[in-house]
């Protein structure tokens, strides 16, 4: 299973998750199986108006994420998530390794 | 003549100010412009003969011919699209567009994506003592109540008559929207720190629209030196002062118009009128 | 460390006293970073007195642009554009900036490729140290767009203060009406505080931000501003309250003190005895309030 994770810091698994959903300053996409980061990229889109949250998912829902993590994203991109039956986990401290480890004992 | 009554800051007065300027003359159109909040009808009673949708064009994709492609979503100025590719799904958020046109322009599938009819709000007509009543009224989670605007100005303006326009509040686009066709501007200001800061920046958007304007007082207890100080570097006029009462307040609150409140106040606010249109 | 929670003062209708609550609010509110959301027609600043002022430029959406010497005048970006933005000025076609909406069609339409999208400056904002903690406030350049951009922009910098200071609470003075900028206001709200008065205008405008609010599903309550002034109509606002489920969180009578103060431009909780118990009583719900969501 692939996540999606928006993290304030690119800083590998000790990344620290950022409060906000479409406006994190990276992507990440984690493989949950293997516990290893498949790829890190920065938010083209933090800047823009409105509907950045869309843009987000939509690239979450187009890499193959079934999983986001982070924080509660805004009503918008939970419609494109639902469409792409994507579960969501809010979080909103601490680093990647911790959230991870949070969702994997719920 | 086109007088649009603005104020800046909310709560000055604006409605009531321009509601009875406009029931004061013989004849005269009102025009409530202030569509996130019209409350001139209040004042106005006016009798409404029809209400119409606002419509503008929003697009609709059909899933069957759409080759998912993404354009239309890439050229979207205001993220109201998002195309899903791997689930073949093409989602459209209507609170987020803006009617612009792009999505259609881009699409290079015939018939993919086609524009379609959106309610932003409705249009209300009717006549009251004085001659028409025209009010528009944004639907709310609309993002932008300039299209209606404009609309009701390109459709309904009759350029014979005197129009009296309650202009929305604030100091952005709707504003400079409401106040393009008009002859004279008005501003409602209240003597406090609040009122003659927001007073400055409405200054600006008429100075630069190049438009004629007058300044009415309101709220006045006796206070309103700093304010006239201003005016007078800049070289407005104050051309109309309403006092501060109680008496007003509580008469506001019932829907009862200042014309009714304060006797004598209608031959002034008529006077006024004529002094504004004698240049 | 609590979460850290945004308090949100609105009123549909302007010039109910939005401005006094929410500044009175904030010299009440601990731990708190004080935000002005109302950057059409910001004046909190009047009664928050800032000191140590920094700040940036704002750019607003990209808007198009002609190059003359490209352009072959065919007039198809005229006919194309939806906003009426495009004037033919001396024989030269024109795009007028305050009418342009930045939906980039003429720029896409143009055989030339003579119409260039580019950014412009429409307001600033500022982040500053009051006597009540840090505050951020913005100015939009009148006549400008795109206010709703400078909202998000007012409350992401005071969430990145209030994270950074380890604070609880971002008290927003927000803008008047129910559109783009308060939407952009509402949105990721814990708690709308809504000032009205017991006017019909006052009224009809308080249903409309109601929906909004509950469109946001974000929890509100009521402040009834000059409340003496009819008391008909605070009766009607207090059954359609009840009727609906939302709290009244004080009411405040009219007062000359109130009025007084602001004039010398300082926050009137401290001086007008009228305020300070209803204030309190707000402060004390809300807060309350947030206590039981624990």
């Amino acid at each position: 299973m692939k996540a999606f994770i928006a993290i304030s810091e690119d800083n590998g698994t000790e990344s620290k998750i950022d409060t906000r959903f479409g406006r994190g300053n990276y992507f990440m996409v984690y493989d949950m199986e293997n516990d290893s980061i498949i790829n890190v990229e920065e938010n083209r889109f933090k800047n823009e108006g409105h509907g950045v949250g869309i843009k987000t998912a939509g690239i979450a829902v187009e890499k193959g994420c079934t999983l986001v993590i982070g924080a509660q994203p805004g009503p918008k991109a939970e419609q494109v998530f639902k469409e792409g039956s994507v579960e969501i986990f809010v979080i909103t401290d601490g680093t990647v390794n911790d959230a991870v480890r949070k969702y994997k004992e719920k | 003549m086109k007088i649009a009554v603005i104020s800046g800051k909310g709560g000055t007065g604006k409605t009531y100010f321009s509601t009875s300027l406009a029931m004061s003359l013989e004849e005269a159109d009102f025009f409530d412009l202030d569509v996130e909040e019209p409350n001139g009808y209040i004042f106005i009673k006016p009798v409404i003969s029809d209400e119409v949708q606002y419509i503008l064009p929003v697009p609709e994709i059909d899933e069957d011919r759409c080759t998912f492609c993404n354009k239309c979503a890439e050229s979207c100025a205001y993220n109201a699209l998002s195309i899903l590719p791997q689930l073949q799904k093409a989602l459209f958020f209507p609170e987020l567009c803006h009617s612009c046109g792009v999505c259609s322009f881009v699409c290079p599938v015939d018939e993919a994506l086609i524009e379609v009819d959106k309610d932003i709000g409705v249009i209300r007509r009717g006549k009251f003592s004085r001659g028409n009543f025209i009010e528009g009224k944004l639907n709310i989670g609309e993002p932008s109540g300039v299209p209606l605007i404009s609309g009701i100005m390109k459709d309904h303006l009759n350029t014979e008559r005197t129009v009296i326009i309650d202009s929305p509040p604030g100091t952005s686009c709707p504003v400079v929207e409401s106040i393009k066709k008009a002859d004279y501007v008005i501003i409602v200001t209240e003597p406090t720190p609040f009122g003659l800061s927001d007073m400055k920046l409405v200054i600006e958007i008429v100075k630069d629209l190049g438009k004629r304007t007058g300044v009415v007082i309101n709220k006045d207890r006796g206070d309103s030196k700093d304010t006239e100080e201003f005016l007078r570097k800049c070289g407005i006029p104050v051309i109309f002062r309403i006092p501060y009462s109680l008496e007003i307040q509580k008469s506001y609150s019932k829907g009862i118009p200042l014309i009714d409140t304060v006797p004598g106040i209608g031959k002034k606010l008529k006077r006024l009128y004529e002094d504004i249109s004698n240049g | 460390m609590d979460k850290l929670k945004e308090i949100v003062v609105l009123s549909g209708k302007g010039g109910t006293g939005k401005t006094t609550i929410a500044s009175s609010l904030a010299v009440l509110f601990r731990n708190k970073i004080i935000a002005d959301a109302d950057v059409d027609a910001a004046n909190m600043y009047i009664l928050m007195n800032p000191d140590n002022i920094k700040g940036g430029d704002f750019a607003g959406k990209p808007v198009a642009k002609i190059d003359s010497k490209s352009c072959i005048n065919c007039g198809i970006c005229m006919d194309l554009c939806r906003f009426d933005a495009i004037d033919i000025i001396d024989g030269q076609h024109n795009i007028d900036q305050l009418s342009c909406d930045g939906c980039t069609l003429c720029s896409l339409g143009c055989p030339e490729k003579a119409i260039q999208m580019e950014p412009v400056m429409v307001g600033k904002w500022f982040s500053s140290d009051t006597e009540y903690g840090k505050f951020v406030y913005a100015r939009l350049d009148p006549g400008a767009e795109n206010s709703g951009n400078l909202v998000t922009m007012v409350k992401h910098q005071a969430k990145l203060l209030a994270e950074s200071e380890k604070m609880n609470y971002i008290l927003i003075d927000g803008p008047p009406g129910i559109g783009c900028p308060v939407t952009s206001t509402l949105s990721g709200a814990d708690y709308t505080i809504i000032v009205t008065e017991p006017s019909i205008s006052g009224i009809s405008d308080l249903k409309r931000i109601i929906k909004l609010s509950d469109h946001f599903k974000v929890k509100s309550g009521i402040v009834i501003n000059k409340y003496d002034i009819n008391s008909d109509n605070t009766k009607k606002i207090e059954a359609f309250a009840n009727e609906n489920n939302i709290d009244i969180l004080g009411k405040v009578p009219h007062s000359f003190c109130i009025i007084d103060e602001i004039s010398k431009r300082t926050i009137p909780v401290g001086q007008c005895r009228d305020l300070k118990e209803p204030i309190t009583e707000i402060y004390k719900k809300i807060t309350d309030y947030f206590e039981l969501q624990k």
